[in-house]
This record gives structure tokens, sequence and C-alpha cells, in this order.
């Protein structure tokens, strides 16, 4: 037994000796690091860790928990008064801070009083304040044209809850810290999610061979009702059909639903529904029969009275106008418009998220790069367009035609703001030589067609979200197939009623590891939810996790 | 000494050894000043910076480092007197940088970064600004701090540091000394 006591004795000794700090870099002292100060009692002090200044307030992290707080800012000649319920560490004000100008902040608490002040940046920055790690998927791949990962999130429209959809079926609802109030798993693949204009329903567009509607009351996860798109848009075991989008307003919900068939060649289904929130159909269209066309989106002004699609052909097989259509409440068309196929480079046209309204206009991005804008009250009498730019429209490298992919297009005050993809040769069996000047980017224009910005994402976004003031703008930047860069992955948010160029609206970026595959932005633009899922490098190495990302 | 007492001696000191040998904090950068640009009223000074007032003093010191990131520990003194200014910068290898500014200090005079891209496009990352750090000994997490407000700090290094300084008051001096990475 003394031998086992020397031994231990040794052990110690020896892992005091080898334990001791060194230097990794060119430096040569060694020292520990003292505790954190304490008072003259020896009770740890609290103090402030951290003051953050966010989009839409300040938030303050002390170092530890404080209870009954207590917490008063004055700056800028205003002063506001905040009682913190039982205890915590990390609490945010909200404020419309103005740059460069000094906050003095008083916490007063249970544990003592803490003052300090802070001089606000001339820019936010992004907080995370909560993180889900979701279930294991297969990674996205870097060296594949398509994405194999896919994911929807939305806020509500109180801002309140967060619904989360799976490619694999699973509905989840959270709160803004990340807390799961409740799950569901739908047989089909999750392909949109849209709340009623109460937050008291979520509607949700699967893609199986019944492509079914769901509603599920948002606050106990009950089934209310289903609506199976298939029964008259037909269904394919290999090809099912899809629900691609639903908007809602205060009194019914619109739902496009489109299939594919590739046998001998390509053949297309499309229809557009409308639905009141009990999930009675109110009508098709086409009445009769389906469009033998694609159609990927629509759109509904504020006030309900428009609505408008595209029909087109995403195979550039068919030889197919896009044509857009603008329709009331009741389906009767106020009017139409053909955008010819841009030849020789394609055979068809088609339009994939690139439509939106607003309450006088609507604008097109053509999958081909061509953006339009039209004038609800114009159409009709010029049966013509009040502008047009070519965003990503072919240019010829090395004698090889490359385009940037139009994908989505909104229309936010002011500002028409029109989304790209990936740079694709126009058309295949060609390899894209380069990026398209254009690819990959968020660009606005104003109403009267003047180019006003464009900043270069790098990375693939596959969507706008938008605050409802039309002041923030987040995006979900996720892989980009030619450069492979990684760095570029993330969440960035653009203040648009920032003055200057793109840079200048670029509030901040926060990164992930891996690709960011969809984003959020609640209506008050306070929160952004965000997915992230994991990446495949070429090297085989998998980079970042599935998780989503709360930020402020 | 009775058989049972020895058993729960040794296992004592078996703890004690695995704690003592994971307690021991790793340097992997320690900072003395040498080298790096410095401008304005700034001076070096046996291991630390050290702006020694005057009316309307400022300076900045900055200098390429290459480390991973860690634990950050730094001293730091100086009063909020008026026009006072007190921070310190990380950069980062993906054009990221994150500012720690004194209590009561006004901002640093940039927003972030501007660079060349691959495509030799400028490009511009902003930076994230923790403020309100009390002066005095401080501790933080680079880790923690960059995954709150930048990121995800995979594959992470630090690639320069930076320290701004100003003040309007000939009493108020600011130094800044004991800059430590450590894991």
């Amino acid at each position: 037994m003394k031998k086992w006591i020397l031994l231990i004795l040794i052990l110690v000794i020896f892992s005091g000796c080898v334990a001791q700090p060194k230097v990794e870099n060119q430096q040569n002292e060694n020292e520990t690091i003292a505790p954190i100060a304490s008072n003259e009692s020896g009770v740890k002090e609290i103090a402030i860790d951290s003051v953050i200044f966010t989009r839409t307030g300040i938030a303050i992290k002390t170092t530890d928990a404080i209870s009954q707080a207590t917490v008063t800012i004055s700056g800028n000649g205003t002063i506001i008064r905040k009682n913190l319920e039982g205890t915590t560490s990390s609490f945010s004000h909200d404020i419309q801070w103005i740059p460069d100008t000094r906050y003095d902040i008083e916490i007063v608490s249970k544990e003592g009083t803490i003052s300090l002040s802070a001089y606000s940046p001339s820019r936010a920055s992004p907080l995370l304040i909560g993180e889900v790690k979701l279930e294991d998927i297969t990674p996205e791949n870097i060296s594949q044209g398509w994405s194999n990962v896919k994911g929807s999130v939305k806020f509500s429209p109180n801002g309140k809850i967060i619904a989360l959809g799976s490619d694999d079926g699973f509905i989840r609802i959270y709160d803004l810290q990340g807390n799961q109030a409740w799950e569901k798993k739908i047989a089909g693949n999750i392909t949109t999610l849209a709340f009623s204009l109460d937050s008291r329903q979520l509607f949700v567009g699967e893609r199986s061979q019944d492509a079914n509607i769901y509603s599920f009351d948002t606050s106990s996860g009950e089934e209310k009702w289903k609506y199976g798109a298939a029964q008259v848009l037909g269904t394919d075991v290999k090809y099912p059909p899809a629900i691609s989008r639903i908007k809602v307003t205060d009194n019914s919900m619109y739902v496009v639903a489109s299939r594919y068939l590739k046998k001998h060649q390509y053949s297309l289904v499309s229809r557009i529904y409308r639905f009141d929130l009990a999930g009675n159909l109110q009508w098709k269209m086409p009445p009769t029969n389906n469009y033998l066309l694609s159609i990927n989106w629509l759109d509904v002004s504020k006030d309900g009275q428009t609505i408008v699609y595209a029909t087109g052909d995403w195979t550039n097989s068919l030889g197919t106008d896009a044509t857009i259509y603008s329709i009331d409440q009741d389906a009767r068309q106020q009017w139409s418009y053909s955008i010819k196929p841009l030849k020789p480079y394609f055979t068809s046209a088609s339009i994939w998220q690139g439509i939106a309204v607003s309450d006088d206009s609507i604008t097109a991005l053509t999958s081909d790069g061509r953006a339009y804008l039209f004038s609800n009250a114009n159409v009709s009498k010029t049966d013509s367009y009040e502008w047009k730019a070519n965003i990503g429209t072919p240019i010829e490298v090395t004698k090889i035609p490359i385009y940037a992919y139009g994908d989505s297009a909104i229309i936010a005050g002011e500002n028409v703001l029109y989304l790209t993809g990936y740079t694709f040769p126009a058309y295949y069996p060609n390899k894209a030589p380069m990026e398209h000047p254009n690819a990959t980017s968020l660009i606005a224009y104003d109403k009267q067609g003047n180019f006003s910005w464009n900043y270069k994402l790098e990375g693939y976004s596959r969507g706008i979200s938008i605050s409802r003031d039309n002041k923030y703008v987040a995006l979900a930047v996720g892989k980009n197939i030619l450069t492979k860069d990684a760095s570029s992955h993330g969440v960035y948010v653009l203040d648009l009623e920032r003055k200057g160029g793109a840079s200048s609206k670029l509030e901040w970026v926060y990164q992930t590891e891996g690709v960011a595959i969809a984003s959020d932005i609640s209506p008050e633009g306070k929160y952004i939810a965000a997915i992230e899922a994991p990446l495949k490098l070429e090297s085989g190495e998998i980079i970042g996790e599935h998780r989503m990302i709360i930020l402020t | 000494m009775s058989r049972k007492i020895i058993i729960i001696a040794v296992c004592c000191l078996l703890v004690f050894a695995v704690w003592s040998l994971q307690s021991r904090s790793v340097t992997l950068y320690e900072e003395s000043f040498e080298g790096g640009f410095l401008k304005g009223d700034i001076i070096k000074n046996s291991k630390e910076l050290v702006l020694n007032g005057g009316i309307n003093g400022e300076g900045e010191w900055n200098k390429s480092i290459d480390t991973l990131p860690g634990k950050l520990a730094w001293e730091w003194e100086g009063k909020d007197t008026g026009d006072f200014q007190f921070w310190l910068r990380f950069s980062f290898n993906n054009h990221k940088s994150l500012y720690y500014v004194a209590d009561g200090s006004k901002n640093p005079p940039y927003e972030g970064e501007y660079y060349m891209d691959e495509e030799g496009r400028r490009r511009f990352s902003p930076a994230s600004v923790i403020s309100g750090i009390t002066t005095g000994k401080v501790e933080r997490d680079i880790y923690e701090d960059y995954g709150a407000c930048c990121g995800s700090a995979d594959e992470l290094k630090i690639t320069g540091i930076a320290v701004g300084m100003a003040s309007d008051n000939d009493q108020n001096e600011l130094k800044i000394y004991n800059i430590k990475i450590f894991n």
C-alpha cells in the first residue's frame, strides 16, 4: 500500500511539472490568470459583461444573475425604464438608438447598483439569442449543381412563434428563445409554410403523392383540415406533385400546386387554388382543366384585390412563353402579358419565384434574367410594361453564353429587389467558364427603372425576406458551386433605409460554417431565424451542422 | 492508518492529480508591444501602451499576428473624462473584426474592413462591437463572443490586434498591458 501511495504522490508532483503553462507562440512568459475581482467581503461583484447595440435595441449581459432589477437607459433626450421579472443575466431594451450617441445605463437590483455608459456604434451588431440542434441529415454537396437539403422557416404575423418545416416531414413550433412548443410529422416533404394573419393557423404544403395542404392549430398542433391537390392535379410515384407556394390574406389563402413528368420528354401540370381559412375550396384556376405549363409562385397585393402568377416552362423544352396573369379575388382576369423566349439561347421562358405585386405595381424576373415592371392600371390599356432591365441575361465568354439565373423578386416601398442565382451556361452541354457578373446577387432598382445598387452575395440564396416596414432585408446564403467559397455562408441583413450603395446598406453578416438554406425576419424586424445545414466539401470533409439559429 | 482511510486518500489524490492536469491554462499568445505600427500620441513603456493625455491626445497601435483564438485577458486603466476613447480590436482570417470598447468610451472610427475578393471586387465586412467593458482586469472568451455576435468560429484564426486611445484630459493616463490569449 505504501508503494501505491508513493506512486500517486509522484504522479501528482509530476503532473504539476508537466502542466506548467507553455507559450505556443513567440512569447515566453508564463502566468496563470487571476480570478475575477472580488469586493472586500469576498463576495463576487456583479458587473456588466457586455453591451451590444442590436438593430432594434440594446442588449445587456451581466457577469452574474441579478434579480428584481430596474434597468434605466437614458440618451438622446429620452429615458427608458424597464423592470425585469425574476432572475436573469441577459436582457434587452427596445430602443431606436441614434448612432454615435452616449447612452447611460443604470441597473438597480437586489444585488446592488451598476452604472456605465456606452456610445452607440454606426452599425448594429448581430446577437445570437437561440440555437436549436436539428436531426442528422445527408449533407449538402458542394460539387452538385442542385440542392439536396431543404427546409422552411417562418415567423408568425404576431412575431411570437417560429415554424420550422423539414424535408423529412417534421413540423415544429418554437418560441423566440428556441423552446419547442410542439412537433408533428407528415408523410411528405415540407415545401412551404404560411400562417394565418391572426397567427392561429399554420398552413403547410408538401411534396407527396397526395400533395396535401394542411392546416394546424398553432397553439395545440391539432390538425384542423387538409386538402389533397393531387385529386385534380394527378399524381405519379416517381414524380410526385408539390405545393410550391401558399399566400394568405385576411379571409382566404391562395395555393400553387404543380408537378412534372419526364418520360420521352417533359410534361408539366399546374393549378392555382383559393380556399377560405376553414379549408373550403372557393375556386380553381383554370376552372376545369389544369395548365399544361409550370407555375411556381404567386403573390397577392396587400388589399387582397390583385393576385399575380405566371405560367411558363422551366424545362426549356416545350417552346412556350412565360405569361403573367393578374386576376381578382374571384378569379376574373384583369390582364395577361406574354414574355417570349430569349432566343437564340432559350426555347422557352419561365419565372421561378420572380413575381411580386405591390398596390400599384407588378414586377417579374424571368429565369433567364430579364426584369420587368408593370403598372397594374396601365397594362390593360398599353399592353406593355413600364420598364425592362437585363439583369442576368446571357453574356458570351470565350464564345460560351452564360447567364445568372433569375430567382426571386419583391417590391419593397420604392425599391424593387431582384435576387439572382448561380451562373449557368445558356445552354447545356457547355460549362460556365466563369461567373456571370450579376450571379448570386441582390440587385435594386427604383420604381422608375433606375439601377440603385447591387450587393454580391457570393453564395446562393433561396429567397428574400423583408420586415413589414420594408426597412430590413434578410438573406440566407449558401454554397457557390462555381467558386466553392465557404466563407460567404451565413445570414446577411441589409438596411434599405441606410444611405449609400450596397456596402453601406449591409448592416451585418452572421457567418455559418455550413450552408444557410432558409431564413425569415419577424414582421417588426427584430428577430431573424435561419436554418444551417452541413456541407460536404470536395475533399470529403463535412463542415457545419443542421440547426436553427435565432438572431436579433 | 486503516485501509479504508488510505483508499479514500488515494482517491482524493487521484482526483487532485486529474484536476491539476486539466486546470492549467496554455498561453497561445502574449503581447509585449514589440513591433507593429504606432501612430499618434501613444508611447510604448515597458510592455505597456500608454497615452499620457494632453489636450486632444490620441493614437493607435496595430500589429499583424497569427494565433488561434481562445480565452482572452488584458488590463487597462483610464477614465471617461469627456472626449474619451479606448478600445481593443481583434481581426480574423475571414475579414471579420471584433471590438471591445471600454465603459464610457466613444466608438472607434471604423465600421469594418474593406478588402478585395478573389475576383478583384471591393468588399466590405462590418465589424461587431461589444461595448461597456469595465476598466481594470478583463477576462473574455473569444469563441463565446465571436459565436454570439459574429458567427461560427470554426477554422478561425486571429490575424491582427489593435488598440485605440484618446483623451482630452492631461490628468487621465490611459494604459493597456498584459494582453494574453490562452486556453
